[in-house]
C-alpha cells in the first residue's frame, strides 16, 4: 500500500441520500396515484374521519381513541345497516397548514362523509370554511379554539374553553357563594371572552372583578396571580390548556395562595396525570368535568357503565376529552342509522341539521347539531374537587350557562 | 461544460413531473402541489438571506405570518383596494419588518444574528396571537377561484419571483449581498454600503416570504397563528440546508420534499415527529458533506467564457487608451498620519504623496506599519493626520472614502467567487460601466471574458481582477496591499507588466505596498521605505534599497546585488 | 411594580442558568448551543420517567443527569468529529438541526404529554415586597451566582481553564502543544449536558413541562447570554435576571400582560444596539 492519505469517504452517504430522496419522490407519486375514490355502494364501509393533534407541544389523543373504540364496538355488532365504519384519524401536529392538508385528505381523497371526534388545536380555525364549502359536518369530541363554536358546520360535544369558563363562573357564584370572580384567558378578553362573561352576568347578576389576558407561550404566572390577589378576587378561573395548566397550579402552590381564594380549572385538568403532577398542595382545586364525572364516588354511576366498559375493552384511559369523543361517535351512529338512502356528506349534514335531540346521561343537556350559523351544543357541566390524587364529584346536578342562542330545548 | 451531468437532467425531469402531476391528478394532490409551491416560495426567500447574504434567519415564517395577517385584515374590510394593491401592501409590511430586523444585523453577524431572528420569531408569534387574526374568510377572486387555476397561478408566481431574484442577483444589488457574505471589509472597500446591502437583503427576503404568506391565505381562505409556528421556521431552515434552496431549482425541490415527507410519514401511519427528524439529520449531513442535495443534482457553474485568454488584449488596450498623466493636485497627499493601537504607535507622523498616474512603492519589514497606513487611509483603522485625495480632504467610514476616490485591495484575496467577472466589476464601479471600459478592465485582469465565473479564475487572474475592480470606479488613487503575495515568480512578472501600464490607462495613482524587491523595481519609478512607523528613505527603488539605513535595518546584503531569481523568502 | 419585579425572579433565575450553560459551552467549544435546553429537557424527562416508575428520587435524578451528559456528548461528538475545523457559525447551525432532532426524538420517545417532574423544592422560601419567593427560585439564583463565580475562576485561574480556552480558540495549535483537544471537547460537552439537566429540572419545578416548551427556553437563555456577548458569565446571570424581571413587570401591567413574553426580546434588541454601537468590522475576514 502506498503511503497516500485515504480518499475522503464522503460520496457514499451522498449517493445514499440521493437514492433516498429519489425513492421518496417516486414513492410519493406512486402512493398519490393509488388514491381511493369516494362514494360507494351499500356494502362498502362508511368512511368517517377525524383530525387530532397527536404530536407537538399540546396533544389531544383521547377523543379520537374513544371514538374509535365506540366504532369498533358498533362494527363488531354488525355495523350500521350491514355497513362497517371505517374511521381515519390524521395527526396535524398542532400546525395549521397540516390541519388544512388533513382536512383535504379526508374530504377530497378519502371521501369521508363526516368528521367525528376531532380534537385538534388548529382544526376549527383553519378548516371551518372548507367544511362549509364542502357541505360536510364535523362533530368534534373536543373543540379547542373559539371557531369550533362559531362556525355553521361544526358542533362539538364538549363545553369548550368559553362556555366552560361561563359554567364555572356560574358554579362559583351559585353553588360556592363567591362574589368576586376573576378570569384569566389566552384569548382576547375584550373580544372573544366578552360574550361569555356578559351571559354570566345576565344569569347571575354578578360582574367579573378582573379579566386578564396572557400570552400564549407564557410560563410565569406569578404576576397574573398577584394582580388577582390585589384585586381581591375570591375565586380565580383560568382558561388554560394542558401543559401550561400544570405550571400554573404548581406556582399557585409554591406561592401559598390556596388559602386566599378558590381556584378552578377547566376540563383539561380532569385526569389522573394532571392530578399527580400538581399534587401535593393542590387539594381543594375545583374542576369543571364537562361530562358526567367518572372518578371518586362517580366511578360507580350506572349511567357510565357503557362508556366505561367500551373504554376498558379497548384499553383507552377514562378522560373528559374521551367522553367527548365517545358522545360524538354515539351521536353520529344515531344519525347514520336514521338516514334513508345514500350516505353522503350532504345527507349526513342534513340529517344532523334536522336531528332529534340526542339524550345521553353523560351530557347535561341533549345534543342538537341544529342548523344555526353557530353551535354551542353543550352548555352544562358537573364539578369535581381534587382530594389526594383523586377527583371527587361535588355536584349532583348539572350547572348550565344560559346563553342567548341556546333556545333548543 | 458542453453537457450537463446526467443527474441534472433527471433532477429537472423530476421537477417538471412534480409540477405537472397535480394538474392531471385529484383535488387532494392539487392541494398538496399548491402547498409545495408555496413552501418553495418561502425557501426562495431564505435563499436570499442565508444563501446570498450569508445571514442565517430563523424567522422566515414570521414574515409570512405578518403579511398573511395584513392581507386577512383587507379581507375583513371586504377588500377595500384592488387585489394587486392589497398583495403589494401586505408584502410591503413584511419588507418593512425585515428592514427593522436587519437593524441589529448591521452590527451582529452569523450566530448572534440567528439568535435575534429566533427571538423575532417568538415575539411575532406572541404578538399575532394576542388578538386572534384570521377569523375572516378571504375568497379568491373569480379568475383564481378554481383550484387548478390557483395552482397554475402559484407556479407562475414562483417562476416570476425566481426570475426576478435571478435578475437582481446579477445586478449590483444582488452582487453586493454576495460580497457582504464574502467579506464586509472588502464590500466597504469597494465603496458599497454594507448597511444598504444588508437592509435590502432582509427586506427583499422578507417581502418574498411575505408573499408566500399571502399565497397561504389565498390557498386556505383562512389562516390562524397555528399556520405559522416558530418551529416551522426552524424546520424550513433545516430543509433549506438539507436540500439547498439557494437557487430556484433547489427551492422548488425543497418545497416538494418539505411537503412530501410529512405526507408520506402520515400515510405510513408514523408519528409526525419523524418528518422533522429527516430534515434535521439531512441538514447535519449536508453541512458535514459541505454540499446540499440540490447542489449535487445541479452542480454550480458559471457561463464559462469561450476561448482562452487573449494575451495581446491588454497590449492593445494600453496602446489605444494610454493618456498622458494629468497635471494638477497630487492623487494622494498624506501629512502627519499617526496610528496608535492602545499604547503602541504603529504609524508615526508619516508624510507621503502620490502624483496623478504615478506608481509609488511602499517598502518595509513586517511590522514597519505599511498595512496600518493602508488601513488608516482607507478608514479601517482610527488615525490622526490629514489625508487629501485629488485636492479634497478625505474623512469618514471606508465606503465614503472609497466613493471619494481612494480604493484599496487586501493582502488576502477577497474577491467574490460566486459571481461573474463582469458582475463583480460592475459592482465595484458603482456606476454604468461602458462596454469599452469593461473590456479594458477584463483585459487587464487577464480573465477569459466578462461572463467567466470569478471562482474559476486562477490565482494571478484573481489578484489582477481585485486590482481591476479597484480601478473600475475611476478613483484618484489605489492602495495595493501586497498584491503578489503567494504568486509564483512567473505570475508576479505578468502581474508587474500589467500593473506598470495601468495608471496611464485608468488615469489614477497607485501606492504599492510590497515585500518583493524585484516586483517593486519592475513596477515603481519611485519608492518610500518605512521602519517602525516612520519614513526612513525615499527616491528611486535603487536609491531606497541602496540606502544604508534601509539595508542595515532589514534588507541585508542581498539587496543591490544582481539576483536573477525571485528571493525564495518573500518576507524580508 | 416591585412585587411584579420579584415575581420575575423565578423565570429570571432559569434564564440565567441556561445562559451560563450557553456561555460556558461557547467559551470552551466555540459553539452557540441551540440544543442546550433540549438536551437538559431530555435528561429531565428521563428523570421524571424513572421517578414515575418507582426509582428513588436521587437515583432517578442521577440517571437523568447521566442521560443528559450522554446525549450532550453524542451531539457534541458530531461537532468534535465532523465539524472540528468549521467556523462558529457552521457549528452553531448544526446545533439548530440538533435542537429540531432532539425535539422530534423526544416526541417519539416520551410522547406529547406534559410530564410531572418530581420536586423537593415546592415550598415558599420567604416573602418580599408582598410577594412570595419560592425555594426553587432561591436555589436557581444561588446556583447561578455560584456557578458563574466558580466557572469564572476556573477559566481565569486554573491550568485546566486555560487549556480549555486554548482548545476552544486554537484547536490545532493546542493539539500541537500536546493538549488532547478532542478529549477536552468531549468532557466539556458531557459536563455542560449534565449541567443543563440540573438547570432544566430546577426550571421545571415551576414551568410548563412539555418537551417543546422546555427546549425553546433556549431562546430567552440565548438572549441573556447575548447581554455579555457570550463572553461574560457575570453578565449572563445579570441578563437572565433582568429579562425575567422585565417579563414580570410587563405581565403586571394590564396593557402589556398579553405580550409579556416578548419583553425579553425587545430588551435584547435595545441592549445589543447600545452595546455594539462601536463595533463595525468582522474580526477575521
Amino acid at each position: 500500500m502506498p503511503a497516500t492519505p485515504a480518499p475522503p469517504t464522503r460520496p457514499r452517504p451522498r449517493r445514499l441520500l440521493t437514492a433516498l430522496l429519489a425513492t421518496t419522490v417516486v414513492a410519493g407519486l406512486a402512493t398519490a396515484c393509488s388514491s381511493g375514490s369516494g362514494g360507494g355502494t351499500s356494502s362498502d364501509p362508511i368512511e368517517l374521519g377525524a383530525i387530532a393533534t397527536l404530536s407537538g407541544p399540546a396533544t389531544f389523543p383521547e377523543s379520537t381513541a374513544a371514538a374509535k373504540a365506540y366504532f369498533d364496538k358498533v362494527n363488531a355488532a354488525g355495523g350500521i345497516g350491514g355497513r362497517k365504519i371505517e374511521y381515519t384519524v390524521v395527526d396535524d401536529a398542532g400546525d395549521g397548514g397540516r390541519a388544512a392538508q388533513a382536512a383535504r385528505q379526508l374530504v377530497d381523497k378519502d371521501g369521508v362523509v363526516a368528521l367525528v371526534g376531532s380534537a385538534s388545536v388548529p382544526d376549527c380555525a383553519t378548516n371551518a370554511e372548507f367544511y362549509a364549502r364542502s357541505s360536510i359536518a364535523s362533530v368534534p369530541g373536543a373543540g379547542v379554539l373559539p371557531q369550533c363554536f362559531s362556525s355553521p358546520n361544526i358542533a362539538p360535544t364538549n363545553t369548550g374553553l368559553f362556555a366552560g369558563l361561563g359554567v364555572s363562573l356560574v358554579h362559583a357564584v351559585k353553588d360556592l357563594g363567591k362574589t368576586k370572580p376573576c378570569v384569566l384567558s389566552g384569548e382576547d378578553v375584550q373580544a372573544g371572552v366578552a360574550p361569555v362573561l356578559a351571559a354570566f352576568t345576565r344569569q347571575t347578576g354578578v360582574q367579573v372583578t378582573l379579566a386578564q389576558q396572557y400570552p400564549t407561550d407564557n410560563s410565569n404566572w406569578q404576576s397574573y396571580l398577584l394582580r388577582a390577589q390585589q384585586a381581591g378576587c375570591d375565586v380565580f378561573v383560568p382558561a388554560v390548556a394542558g401543559p401550561q395548566l400544570v405550571a400554573l397550579e404548581k406556582q399557585i402552590t409554591q406561592l401559598g395562595l390556596r388559602g386566599s381564594m378558590t381556584f378552578m380549572e377547566l376540563a383539561s385538568a380532569y385526569n389522573t396525570q394532571v392530578a399527580a403532577a400538581i399534587q401535593p398542595g393542590a387539594d381543594g382545586l375545583v374542576v369543571n368535568s364537562e361530562f358526567l364525572p367518572f372518578t371518586g364516588s362517580g366511578a360507580q354511576d350506572p349511567a357510565l357503565s357503557d362508556y366505561v366498559s367500551t373504554m376498558k375493552g379497548a384499553g383507552v384511559a377514562l378522560n373528559s376529552f374521551g367522553q367527548g369523543g365517545y358522545v360524538s361517535a354515539a351521536v353520529l351512529v344515531e344519525v347514520l342509522k336514521g338516514i334513508e338512502g345514500d350516505i353522503t356528506a350532504e345527507s349526513v349534514l342534513k340529517a344532523l341539521q334536522t336531528m332529534q335531540p340526542y339524550e345521553t346521561p353523560l351530557m347535561g343537556n341533549p345534543y342538537v347539531f341544529g342548523n344555526g350559523k353557530t353551535h354551542q351544543a353543550n352548555v352544562s357541566s358537573r364539578f369535581v374537587e381534587l382530594r389526594g390524587t383523586d377527583w371527587e364529584p361535588v355536584t349532583t346536578e348539572w350547572t348550565t350557562l344560559q346563553t342567548g342562542s341556546q333556545s333548543g330545548s | 461544460m458542453t453537457r450537463p451531468p446526467v443527474s441534472s437532467v433527471v433532477g429537472s425531469l423530476v421537477l417538471v413531473a412534480a409540477l405537472v402531476y397535480p394538474l392531471v391528478s385529484g383535488a387532494y394532490d392539487l392541494f398538496l402541489g399548491t402547498s409545495a409551491v408555496v413552501s418553495a416560495v418561502v425557501l426562495l426567500s431564505l435563499g436570499v438571506l442565508s444563501g446570498d447574504a450569508g445571514m442565517p434567519s430563523l424567522c422566515q415564517i414570521s414574515f409570512a405570518a405578518v403579511s398573511a395577517c395584513v392581507f386577512t385584515q383587507f379581507a375583513a374590510a371586504d377588500h377595500p383596494l384592488p387585489l394587486v394593491v392589497q398583495v403589494l401592501a401586505s408584502t410591503a409590511v413584511a419588507a418593512v419588518l425585515g428592514a427593522v430586523v436587519s437593524l441589529p444585523a448591521l452590527r451582529l453577524r452569523s450566530v448572534n444574528l440567528a439568535v435575534v431572528t429566533l427571538g423575532v420569531a417568538g415575539a411575532v408569534g406572541t404578538v399575532l396571537n394576542a388578538p386572534r387574526f384570521g377569523q375572516v374568510f378571504a375568497d379568491r377572486p373569480g379568475i383564481l377561484a378554481g383550484d387548478e387555476a390557483f395552482y397554475v397561478f402559484t407556479v407562475v408566481c414562483f417562476a416570476a419571483l425566481a426570475a426576478l431574484l435571478g435578475f437582481v442577483r446579477r445586478r449590483p444589488t444582488g452582487v453586493a449581498w454576495k460580497s457582504v457574505k464574502n467579506s464586509e471589509r472588502a464590500t466597504a472597500a469597494l465603496g458599497v454600503s454594507v448597511v444598504r446591502a444588508k437592509v435590502t437583503a432582509f427586506a427583499t427576503s422578507a417581502a418574498v416570504a411575505g408573499f408566500a404568506g399571502v399565497l397561504t391565505v389565498l390557498q386556505l381562505g383562512i389562516v390562524a397563528p397555528t399556520n405559522f409556528l416558530t418551529t416551522s421556521s426552524l424546520v424550513v431552515f433545516a430543509a433549506a440546508l438539507f436540500i439547498g434552496s439557494w437557487r430556484w431549482q433547489g427551492a422548488l425541490l425543497a418545497g416538494v420534499v418539505a411537503t412530501l415527507v410529512p405526507e408520506l410519514v402520515s400515510r405510513a401511519g408514523l408519528p409526525q415527529d419523524l418528518g422533522n427528524l429527516v430534515f434535521a439529520v439531512g441538514a447535519i449531513q449536508a453541512l458535514a458533506g459541505g454540499v446540499a442535495v440540490a447542489d449535487r443534482v445541479w452542480p454550480q457553474g458559471g457561463r464559462r467564457g469561450r476561448g482562452a485568454v487573449d494575451a495581446t488584449a491588454w497590449d492593445c488596450v494600453v496602446a489605444q487608451r494610454s493618456v498622458a498623466a494629468p497635471t494638477g493636485a497630487p492623487a494622494l497627499e498624506v501629512r502627519g498620519v499617526t496610528v496608535r493601537y492602545g499604547g503602541i504607535t504603529a504609524v508615526d507622523g508619516v508624510d507621503l504623496h502620490v502624483d496623478p498616474a504615478e506608481v509609488v512603492g511602499l517598502v518595509g519589514a513586517n511590522g514597519a506599519g505599511k498595512s496600518s497606513i493602508i488601513d488608516a487611509l482607507s478608514g479601517f483603522a482610527p488615525a490622526t493626520g490629514d489625508v487629501v485625495v485629488a485636492g479634497r480632504p478625505l474623512t469618514g467610514p471606508p465606503q465614503r472614502r472609497a466613493r471619494h476616490g481612494l480604493r484599496r485591495t487586501f493582502q488576502q484575496d477577497r474577491v467574490v467567487t460566486t459571481v461573474t467577472v463582469g458582475q463583480y466589476l460592475r459592482l465595484a464601479a458603482g456606476r454604468r460601466l461602458p462596454a469599452d471600459e469593461l473590456e479594458a478592465l477584463v483585459a487587464f485582469s487577464s480573465a477569459p471574458s466578462a461572463g467567466h465565473l470569478v471562482g474559476d479564475l486562477e490565482g494571478a487572474a484573481r489578484r489582477l481582477l481585485e486590482v481591476a475592480a479597484a480601478f473600475a470606479a475611476r478613483p484618484a488613487v489605489v492602495l495595493l496591499d501586497e498584491p503578489v503575495a503567494g504568486l509564483s515568480a512567473a505570475e508576479a512578472l505578468v502581474f508587474a507588466r500589467s500593473l506598470r501600464a495601468a495608471p496611464a490607462v485608468f488615469g489614477c495613482g497607485v501606492l504599492l505596498v510590497e515585500h518583493d524587491v524585484d516586483f517593486v523595481r519592475a513596477v515603481c519609478p519611485r519608492a518610500v521605505a518605512l521602519d517602525f512607523g516612520r519614513v526612513v528613505a525615499g527616491g528611486t527603488p535603487e536609491e531606497v534599497f541602496a540606502d544604508p539605513t534601509v539595508r542595515a535595518a532589514y534588507m541585508g546584503d542581498a539587496v543591490g546585488e544582481d539576483n536573477p531569481d525571485r528571493p525564495k523568502e518573500t518576507s524580508l | 411594580m416591585l412585587e411584579h419585579a420579584v415575581a420575575g425572579l423565578a423565570p429570571g433565575g432559569g434564564y440565567a442558568l441556561l445562559a451560563l450553560a450557553l456561555v460556558m459551552t461557547y467559551q470552551a467549544t466555540r459553539t452557540v448551543n441551540f440544543a442546550t435546553a433540549a438536551t437538559g429537557a431530555f435528561g429531565t424527562f428521563l428523570f421524571a420517567a424513572a421517578a414515575g416508575a418507582g426509582v428513588p428520587y436521587w437515583l432517578a435524578l442521577l440517571l437523568g443527569v447521566l442521560c443528559g451528559a450522554a446525549v450532550s456528548t453524542l451531539l457534541g461528538g458530531i461537532l468534535v468529529v465532523w465539524f472540528d475545523r468549521s467556523d462558529v457559525g457552521t457549528r452553531s447551525v448544526v446545533t439548530i438541526a440538533q435542537l429540531i432532532s432532539t425535539i422530534a426524538l423526544a416526541g417519539l420517545l416520551f410522547g406529547g404529554d406534559p410530564r410531572p417532574v418530581p420536586s423537593r423544592l415546592d415550598g415558599r422560601a420567604f416573602a418580599v415586597a408582598g410577594t412570595v419567593v419560592s425555594q426553587a427560585t432561591v436555589v436557581l439564583l444561588v446556583l447561578a451566582v455560584a456557578v458563574a463565580a466558580g466557572v469564572g475562576a476556573l477559566f481565569a485561574r486554573t491550568l485546566l481553564g486555560r487549556r480549555l480556552r486554548a482548545v476552544s480558540e486554537r484547536p490545532q495549535t493546542a493539539e500541537l502543544l500536546g493538549i488532547r483537544s478532542r478529549r477536552y471537547g468531549t468532557w466539556v460537552w458531557a459536563v455542560s449536558g449534565a449541567f443543563s439537566v440540573v438547570a432544566v429540572t430546577l426550571i421545571s419545578t415551576s414551568s410548563t413541562t412539555n418537551f417543546p416548551s422546555l427546549a425553546l427556553l433556549v431562546v430567552p437563555g440565548l438572549a441573556a447570554a447575548l447581554f455579555g456577548l457570550f463572553q461574560s458569565l457575570a453578565w449572563a446571570v445579570v441578563g437572565g435576571v433582568v429579562l425575567g424581571v422585565l417579563q414580570g413587570i410587563a405581565a403586571g401591567t394590564s396593557q402589556l400582560a398579553a405580550y409579556s413574553t416578548t419583553a425579553p426580546f425587545f430588551a435584547l434588541l435595545v441592549i445589543l444596539l447600545f452595546a455594539q454601537r462601536g463595533q463595525r468590522w468582522e474580526d477575521a475576514r
